[in-house]
């Protein structure tokens, strides 16, 4: 499964990534098993900055490069009642290149996970939309997006999208906003992506009045379970004697 | 003696209590605790390694730890299985602890090291009750906080988390070493004697204490069983502090070690190595 998160620049999205490491460090999730991952150094850099042991006054997160636009961090899981492995690659863009993709489709272009992803995790900073004076701007450069990815054909009938309103303890209650932009994006894009759901998370909350492991689970499963690419195509292995050369086992012996 | 090797992995990241297990794992040998415990059928021709650490460890000390330097890690114990009237040499590389770090922080291992586990009968996997899992992170009431350390520290390898660390040693050893598989793994968490004291509400079975403990370790073994067959142990090498073992000092080291498993406790400490090499 192919996940690509965007939003605005310092909207959640590694710490998202971040937590979702963390809660599998504590216990399985949302009936999921840890199975495997080849980025666990990144995962841990990712919370170093959170941790006491980092020395860090305050906990934070690193920011996204837009080096690693590309780039993917994979973590495996099984369900603990004994289904098939999941492989999941998470593509975090950073927020300055979601700005730029708003403003040029050549940008966007550049986006190569995009067009792969099983699901579009867009996020909207729960701090913004409970201010007016940043909103709008949020509001408007996530439509913008959407539009973007979706007239341009890298997501479409195949993807389905996430709408998640992160940190969801900034909106102190005021939860209008976010209905209100939830609803609009679910008019306004109802038929262009394979699904929309929409989320609240507070992947950190700074009171801890609010769950994580509930929602972010309930997310996590989200990825793992659905997908509207699907059926997988089923590569046949060719019999070990036609193996002329080492790529005719992918299926290619006839090239 | 019938020719009869097997070969046992060793795991652990530094200070996880491998040299000490495989002190007390001698004396148990030479002082079987029943009639179906694994024992002594003599003495190996080289027993330099393991006699080095002899005096601290039968003295209730800490040993020192194990030296990177060192050319020859390896143990050899030569076991009697009375029941089946089995005989054979166990191997017990006693890597040091240094050698997975750097395995985790450098991403590499030699490639004799990777051939080596080819013919492996199982690997015994070391943590530690009294060594926390992982790094503390800061949420709620901690994340208010603001510390006055001053003293911000980049990311290092060496930092990650202890129970991340052990799942990616154990991830190189499926993914690219060559194992038999399914691998028996049994768990032994060392300074088991730590575990159940006063005002101390961590699970007492080892298999619960693993879970709830070291959740990645233990959702990790159950989630590639094609790869691996995971037993916990709870294991006390010398039954309390080294060094501070007061009147425990009294009693022999085969008679203060301690092993327990959900069935129950008990003086074996070989009871992890019959069950990896199929004498249970």
């Amino acid at each position: 499964m192919v996940v690509a998160l965007v939003g605005m620049k310092e909207c959640g999205k590694t710490t998202l990534l971040a937590r979702l490491h963390q809660l599998f460090l504590s216990r399985p999730l949302a009936g999921f098993d840890f199975a495997g991952c080849r980025s666990l150094p990144r995962f841990e850099e990712l919370n170093w900055l959170a941790t006491v042991e980092s020395g860090a006054a305050q906990p934070k997160m690193l920011r996204t490069s837009s080096q690693f636009d590309n780039s993917f961090i994979h973590i495996a899981v099984r369900p603990n009642n004994g289904g098939p492995r999941v492989d999941l690659l998470l593509n975090d863009i950073s927020g300055e290149t979601f700005n730029a993709a708003v403003a040029a489709q050549s940008t966007c272009d550049t986006l190569l996970a995009l067009a792969r992803a099983d699901h579009l995790v867009t996020l909207v900073d729960g701090a913004a939309l409970a201010d007016p004076a940043r909103r709008h701007l949020h509001v408007s450069q996530v439509a913008d997006f959407l539009q973007r990815v979706t007239q341009s054909g890298q997501c479409g009938a195949q993807t389905a999208l996430h709408l998640v309103v992160s940190k969801l303890d900034e909106l102190k209650g005021n939860l209008g906003p976010a209905s209100a932009m939830e609803a609009d994006v679910a008019a306004r894009f109802a038929n262009q992506f394979g699904s929309i759901t929409c989320w609240r998370v507070a992947a950190r909350p700074m009171d801890g009045s609010l769950p994580t492991f509930e929602p972010i689970g309930k997310l996590f499963a989200a990825w793992v379970q659905k997908t509207h690419r699907y059926p997988r195509p089923v590569l046949a292995t060719p019999p070990r004697h036609i193996w002329h050369r080492d790529f005719c086992r992918f299926g290619t012996s006839e090239i | 003696m019938e020719n009869n090797e097997q070969r046992v992995l060793v795991i652990g990241l530094p200070e996880t209590g491998k040299s000490s297990f495989i002190q007390a794992l001698d004396e148990v040998l030479k002082h079987p605790a029943s009639a179906e415990a694994l024992c002594s059928d003599g003495l190996a021709h080289d027993r330099s390694y393991i006699q080095d650490g002899k005096p601290k460890f039968l003295a209730g000390e800490k040993l020192d730890r194990t030296d990177r330097q060192l050319d020859n890690t390896s143990v050899e114990l030569w076991f009697k299985h009375p029941s089946s009237g089995l005989c054979g040499r166990l191997y017990l590389p006693d890597e040091n602890g240094e050698v997975f770090l750097d395995q985790w922080v450098n991403r590499r291992w030699e490639d004799s090291y990777a051939s080596s586990l080819a013919g492996i009968a199982g690997a015994l996997v070391f943590i530690r009750a009294d060594e926390k899992s992982r790094n503390d992170e800061r949420l709620g009431t901690l994340a208010q906080e603001i510390l006055n350390s001053g003293a911000e520290r980049p990311f290092e390898m060496k930092e990650a988390s202890a129970q991340v660390q052990l799942v990616d040693v154990l991830q190189f050893l499926a993914e690219h070493g060559l194992p038999p598989k399914p691998l028996p793994v049994a768990v032994l968490i060392s300074a088991w004697d730590t575990v159940g004291q006063a005002g101390d509400l961590r699970p007492k079975d080892p298999t619960q204490f693993l879970e709830r403990e070291w959740a990645l370790v233990a959702q990790f073994l159950r989630a590639n069983p094609e790869s691996f067959i995971p037993k916990i142990y709870g294991v006390s090498a010398y039954g309390g502090i080294p060094g501070q073992l007061g009147d425990l000092a009294e009693q022999a080291p085969h008679e203060r070690a301690l092993l327990v498993e959900s069935a129950g406790s008990s003086h074996d400490l070989t009871r992890p190595l019959k069950w990896l090499l199929h004498l249970d």
